[in-house]
C-alpha cells in the first residue's frame, strides 16, 4: 500500500510536470537526455560514494595498524556519507562538463 | 573530449544500474529473499548460557538503543522460557562514559532475572573480540553450547566467531526470517544493513577470522 502510493504520487507529479513544462519547446528527446544527465550525475555520486567508502576503510585499517589505538569502521555506516557523496558527483561532473 | 565522453558513458552507467537496483530493493521483496539466504535459521532450544551481543548502545538520555533494547527483551524472553540459567550480556562504553553492557543488565535485573544468573562483557570492541572474550568466560563455567542473540544478517558471521572457539551456537535471531519488510523505507535500511553485514563478513574472511 506505501510503495503504491509512493508510486502513484511520483508517477501522477512526473505525468503533471510533463504536461506543464513539456510544450513548451521541449520535445521528448530532451526529455531523454535529461534523464540520462540525472542517471550520469548518480553515477558520478556512486563513484565518489565507493571511493569515500574504500577510502575510508583504508585510513581507519591503516591507523588502527599503526597506532595501536581503536576506531570502529562503523564511523563510516553514516547516511551522511552517501549523501555528501552524490553531491559531490553532482558538483564534480557538472565542473567536468561545463 | 574523448576522456569525458568515456566518462560520462561509465557514469551513466553506474548511474542506471544503480537507480534500477535502488527501484528494484525498494518496491521488491528481493533484500529479504537475500536476507534469508545469507542469515543462519532460528534454533531456539535448550542451551548451557543465552549471550546477547552488543548492538547500538546506550543514548544519551541513558535508555538503550533500540537494537540493544530489542535483543535485551529477547534475552530475558529466553531465559524467562527456561531455556538457559545464565545470561551474558555484552556492550561497551561510549564517549560518554555509558556502559551498554551495564544499562542492559540494570534492565534485566528489573525483570526479575537474579543477579547471579548474569554476566557482563564490556571490553570488546568489535565481533571478534566478543567471541573471544565471552568464550574465555564461560570456559570456566562449563559452558559448551549458546543461545546467540543478534540481528537476522548478522547470524552467520557471528555464529562462526564463536563456532571457532569450541561453543555450538543456536542462533536466536531478533527477526523472524520469513517476516517480509514492506514499506520501501525499511526494504532499504534492510538492503544497508546487509550490504554492511556482508562488507564485514567478507573482512573477516579475508582477514581469516572465520
Amino acid at each position: 500500500m506505501v510503495s503504491l502510493t509512493i508510486i502513484s504520487l511520483v508517477v501522477g507529479t512526473s505525468a503533471l510536470a510533463y504536461l506543464l513544462l513539456g510544450p513548451a519547446g521541449r520535445g521528448n528527446s530532451r526529455l531523454r537526455f535529461a534523464i540520462a544527465q540525472a542517471t550520469a550525475f548518480v553515477g558520478a555520486g556512486v563513484l565518489f560514494f565507493v571511493a569515500n567508502t574504500v577510502l575510508g576503510l583504508l585510513a581507519v585499517l591503516a591507523f588502527r595498524a599503526s597506532t595501536g589505538q581503536f576506531i570502529s569502521v562503523y564511523v563510516l555506516n553514516d547516511v551522511s556519507l552517501l549523501l555528501l557523496s552524490l553531491f559531490q558527483g553532482l558538483v564534480f561532473r557538472t565542473w567536468w562538463n561545463h | 573530449v574523448s576522456a569525458r565522453r568515456a566518462l560520462d558513458v561509465v557514469c551513466g552507467a553506474i548511474g542506471a544500474a544503480s537507480v534500477t537496483a535502488g527501484l528494484v530493493l525498494m518496491f521488491t521483496p528481493v533484500a529479504d529473499a537475500i536476507n534469508r539466504q545469507f542469515a543462519l535459521r532460528p534454533r531456539i532450544e535448550p542451551a548451557d548460557a543465552i549471550v546477547v551481543l552488543g548492538a547500538s548502545g546506550v543514548r544519551a538520555d541513558g535508555s538503550l538503543g533500540n537494537d540493544s533494547l530489542r535483543r535485551t527483551m529477547i534475552g530475558i524472553d529466553l531465559y524467562r522460557r527456561g531455556l538457559a540459567p545464565l545470561i551474558v550480556l555484552s556492550g561497551g562504553t561510549n564517549e560518554r562514559g555509558q556502559v551498554e553492557a551495564d544499562v542492559r543488565s540494570r534492565l534485566v535485573v528489573a525483570s526479575g532475572v537474579p543477579e547471579r544468573a548474569i554476566a557482563t562483557e564490556t571490553a570488546a570492541r568489535t565481533t571478534r573480540e566478543e567471541a573471544a572474550n565471552i568464550a574465555a568466560t564461560l570456559a570456566p563455567k562449563g559452558v559448551r553450547t549458546i543461545l546467540l542473540v543478534v540481528d537476522l544478517p548478522g547470524t552467520r558471521r557471528a555464529s562462526a566467531l564463536f563456532e571457532r572457539r569450541g561453543l555450538r551456537v543456536f542462533p536466536a535471531p531478533t527477526e523472524d526470517p520469513d517476516g517480509e519488510t514492506l514499506a520501501p523505507e525499511h526494504r532499504l535500511q534492510l538492503a544497508r544493513h546487509l550490504a554492511v553485514e556482508l562488507t564485514a563478513w567478507s573482512y573477516y574472511r579475508l582477514a581469516g577470522h572465520l
